[in-house]
């Protein structure tokens, strides 16, 4: 299944849309992707995943370098709406404590405005 | 990577055909993947000749769902995997060996095998809700 990435800009952050399945198939597209805002200086991100329901640890590396790109420029990266089972691979993966998630997109795009 | 895509494909019409539910489908098709995944990444990679099989047997009943999972690649326990970064800053974190840790974690049983003549075969078994309960 092909991953559908989407832009929404707004004043405190942008937010990336993501539809479909994160795996070794779609993590590169997905990778591409969030890396092109944080080239053009757009570090305060969130990621829209509650269309996603599956990632594998490709999925995982997409997520951690982007991650570690925007808190690199002085920026963050958060996650909005994740599904069960994105949650229990996040938790198992240990990336809930080094990820700040968010029930929905609108409180993800608030906290970079607290 | 055609070729992943495919067998992908074919894992989540067998999940569905099985009914499987959520938790079961996505151990199942997380483990196929990083297992294969990491068959091609390492354990192929120095065989660029095109002719390298991995073949994936799939057998369900109502007690447990059964995954073999067969190469002709180096030699390589999981269970002798270096642990993987689960905690500690963020900027030090590596994704490496996090793909065996959540098949590892996933599954309730994973079995190596070496194969006669050269490769691995890994049985991994996911034991079902209902049957537990």
């Amino acid at each position: 299944m092909d991953l559908q990435v989407t832009t929404e800009l707004f004043e405190s952050a942008t937010v990336v849309r993501v539809k479909g399945s994160v795996d070794g198939l779609t993590a590169d597209s997905l990778t591409t992707a969030l890396q092109s805002h944080v080239n053009e200086g757009r570090v305060r991100l969130v990621c829209d995943l509650s269309g996603v329901d599956y990632t594998s640890s490709a999925g995982l590396r997409a997520l951690l370098g982007t991650l570690k790109a925007t808190r690199q420029q002085g920026g963050d990266f958060r996650l909005a709406a994740v599904q069960p089972n994105v949650h229990k691979i996040l938790e198992l993966s240990g990336f809930t404590s080094i990820l700040k998630l968010y029930r929905d997109v609108d409180t993800a795009v608030a906290s970079f405005s607290a | 990577m055609d070729n992943l895509a495919a067998l992908m494909a074919f894992v989540d019409r067998a999940c569905a055909a099985a009914g499987l539910d959520s938790d079961e489908t996505l151990a199942v098709r997380l483990s196929i993947e990083e297992i294969c995944a990491n068959v091609i990444s390492h354990g192929y990679a120095k065989h660029q000749d095109g002719d390298r099989p991995i073949t994936v047997d799939f057998m369900s009943d109502a007690d447990e769902v059964v995954t073999t999972i067969e190469d002709r690649g180096i030699p390589f326990d999981p269970a002798t995997a270096p642990a993987p970064m689960l905690t500690g800053d963020a900027m030090q974190r590596t994704v490496g060996g996090i793909g065996l840790h959540l098949v590892r974690s996933l599954m309730d049983e994973v079995r190596h095998e070496p194969v006669p003549g050269g490769g691995n075969r890994l049985t991994l078994v996911k034991r079902r809700v209902a049957a537990t309960m």
